[in-house]
């Protein structure tokens, strides 16, 4: 059994820049949730093929699907259990669509809205979108009591909180009253400011794309308001005193600095973070770094070659080491630092042993 | 093939997942490109731009501005983009600045879906056809494009206008960037990853679906962070010392050296025999493969130094 998590809190956003390894621990954490007795939910985005298939859930969707099965199948026991659901960006909000549509033809004609069924499925920006409507719909679910959230792929950990924001700005009302009128007059002045803005954006986006966005914007015109109100709940959720923020990162530099700049832009934003997780971290054996031999590219010496790369790997143990010390003391958060696993993590004794570290 | 086969096109499109090392990547290629005497264009498009991280005296902006020899950096960011295309379109200077200014046109602009990919691109396409006294400006522009996912939303990008929209201002421009995208000789998209299991799932349906459902083609694959053979020849007497029987030693005057050594070693010999056995997933996309070597311990700057100078050799 692994030991109690750190966070009570019932929502972790799992947050952090692209590569550094949210997924897997994301899913050990979730694993560790649900042995710790847990109902558990975990929200996924894209995990590798082989940590898909090891945690029985290559073949689920945007629906919450019960694995408790199959880790209690590959010789796990627990009293709580685990869902997962993947991330589906078009689901979700077609779902949203379907749910608020006034009627069958109001749905209809705006999941066939080429501009909507190319948000929903093509753009970028969209998983973030969805992510944050599934968010706000999982949150208020009483089924589970520990809920750990994947987030997308980004190259800026920030990307994933923009979302919300830029979708809320889409729907301002006053926007859309904009784009309404624009879609319902037929001649336009020249000297009116937003006739002007309008003429600007045409030329960037074509006015077919325009008019099309117009008429989404009058067929979905009364769907603003529960997407609103989605996103406005899904903000909500991220403030919750029971919602928090762990932050994952690598061990280099740039790594940790960016970690660290996230953290700062979240307490910005009044939101929690309860620690960072610096991942794939390696260890140092000795006490003390060995003075580096100098780098050579074509040592021709079996013996130099390994004095230069051991040498090498402590004394990156050892920066490694003092970097993690620093951002513990710069942000005032606890730091758990993940030690580089011999494996790739694939199987759920890789996260089993993933979780022992967290 | 070799590496510098890439050095063909005038346009190379870098992307890969986060942490895989394509801006280092890329501004190596646009360091040997300026080397070989061409006029490159090293542009990076993104709100923290690591390019004065990279090179002294460098502070990246949208203006392009000369990092060496040969080499001009810029930072492509959509706003100014947006009122540098505005300026051209409405030939009077403070009216596209009113507009590009005005905080309705800005949400507007930044809602609306695809423009952070459609901008961009437009930008590369302007500069990729400048010319000044008969030549064009650039010889070659070299981007460190975005991440896998975005980098796909944005070749997946003239399809979906050209889905939207058939005729006007916008389908025309996008004509010529689709026409510039699908143009293999002008063209080129690297695809950098490492030798590990999500970044190689990653690379392999980041290359399946631009194969499969848009007009272009992946160039080159990079494989990065490649772990060293320290056993080389002498693979034998490696694998004896890693289970602690042989002469050699790291450090004959202190065992725990020894020990630390071989502990640091065996898991990076573990590493290597991983990254072999997954290479042939790279492989099997038959797209050309080439291999750059993991290079810890110095500074980003030493770093593109070094990998410069493999791009020299392949």
């Amino acid at each position: 059994m692994t030991a109690e998590p750190s966070e009570p809190h019932r929502i972790l956003i799992v947050g952090g820049s692209g590569g550094v390894g949210k997924t897997s621990i994301s899913a050990a954490l979730a694993l560790q949730a649900c042995l710790n007795g847990h109902r558990t939910l975990l929200l996924t985005i894209d995990p590798a093929r082989r940590l898909s298939t090891a945690m029985g859930i290559d073949r689920i969707g945007a629906e919450e699907t019960d694995i408790t099965e199959h880790l209690e199948a590959a010789g796990f026991s627990t009293k709580g259990s685990l869902h997962a659901m993947m991330l589906d960006a078009k689901r979700t909000l077609d779902r949203i669509v379907e749910k608020h549509a006034r009627t069958a033809d109001q749905q209809e004609r705006i999941l066939n809205n080429r501009l909507y069924r190319n948000v929903s499925t093509r753009l970028a920006g969209s998983q973030e979108y969805a992510a944050m409507q599934c968010l706000a719909d999982i949150a208020d679910s009483a089924e589970y009591d520990r809920i750990i959230v994947d987030t997308p792929p980004s190259a800026h950990a920030l990307d994933f909180l923009d979302a919300p924001r830029r979708l809320r700005a889409l729907f301002d009302s006053r926007l859309v009253k904009v784009f309404i009128s624009f879609g319902s007059r037929a001649g336009r002045g020249f000297f009116r400011v937003s006739d002007l803005l309008f003429k600007a954006l045409e030329r960037l986006t074509g006015s077919q794309a325009i008019a099309e966005l117009a008429e989404f914007f009058e067929t979905a015109e009364s769907l603003f308001e529960p997407f609103n109100a989605r996103s406005e709940r899904a903000e909500q959720v991220l403030h919750d005193p029971s919602t928090a923020f762990l932050v994952v990162t690598g061990p280099n530099q740039d790594q940790l600095e960016h970690a660290h700049d996230f953290k700062m832009a979240l307490d910005e934003m009044d939101m929690q973070v309860t620690r960072f997780i610096v991942n794939r971290h390696l260890e140092p054996r000795l006490e003390q770094p060995v003075p580096v031999v100098t780098p050579d590219d074509e040592t021709p010496d079996l013996e130099a070659r390994i004095k230069r790369w051991g040498s090498m790997l402590e004394k990156m143990a050892h920066d490694q080491a003092d970097l993690i010390a620093k951002l513990s003391a710069q942000s005032g958060l606890e730091v758990t630092a993940v030690p580089q696993m011999d494996e790739d993590i694939h199987s759920l004794s890789g996260l089993a042993r993933l979780a022992g570290h967290l | 093939m070799p590496l510098t086969e890439a050095f063909e096109h005038r346009f190379l499109f870098v992307t890969g997942k986060g942490g895989s090392g394509k801006t280092l990547v890329s501004a190596a290629a646009a360091c040997e490109s300026a080397r070989l005497g061409q006029r490159t264009l090293w542009v990076e498009m993104t709100e923290k731009p690591s390019g004065a991280r990279l090179f002294a005296d460098y502070r990246p902006d949208y203006r392009p501005s000369l990092i060496a020899k040969n080499l001009w950096g810029m930072n492509l960011r959509i706003e100014p983009a947006i009122e540098e295309y505005l300026s051209i379109l409405f030939p009077i200077p403070l009216l596209s600045r009113l507009i590009a200014r005005n905080s309705l046109f800005q949400v507007l602009t930044a809602a609306m879906p695809g423009i952070d990919s459609l901008i961009p691109l437009g930008k590369l396409w302007y500069e990729l056809g400048r010319r000044e006294q008969g030549k064009p400006v650039w010889d070659r522009i070299v981007l460190d494009a975005p991440a896998t996912g975005h980098a796909l939303a944005m070749l997946r990008l003239p399809q979906t206008v050209l889905d939207l929209v058939q005729t006007g201002n916008l389908a025309e421009r996008t004509r010529e960037i689709d026409a510039v995208l699908a143009n293999q000789e002008l063209t080129g998209i690297l695809v950098v990853t490492t030798a590990e299991e999500l970044p190689i799932d990653e690379t392999v349906e980041l290359v399946n679906e631009v194969h499969e459902n848009t007009a272009y083609r992946v160039h080159s694959l990079i494989c990065n962070a490649m772990a060293p053979d320290i056993g080389q020849m002498e693979v034998h007497e490696f694998e004896s010392w890693l289970q602690g029987n042989s002469s050699l030693s790291g450090d004959p005057a202190n065992d725990r050296i020894d020990q630390a050594f071989r502990d640091h070693l065996s898991r990076l010999e573990a590493r290597r025999t991983q990254q072999l056995e997954l290479l042939p997933r790279l492989s099997d996309l038959s797209v050309a493969l080439h291999q750059c070597p993991w290079m810890p311990g110095i500074s980003d700057r030493q770093r593109l130094i070094r990998l410069s100078h493999v791009f020299q050799e392949t």
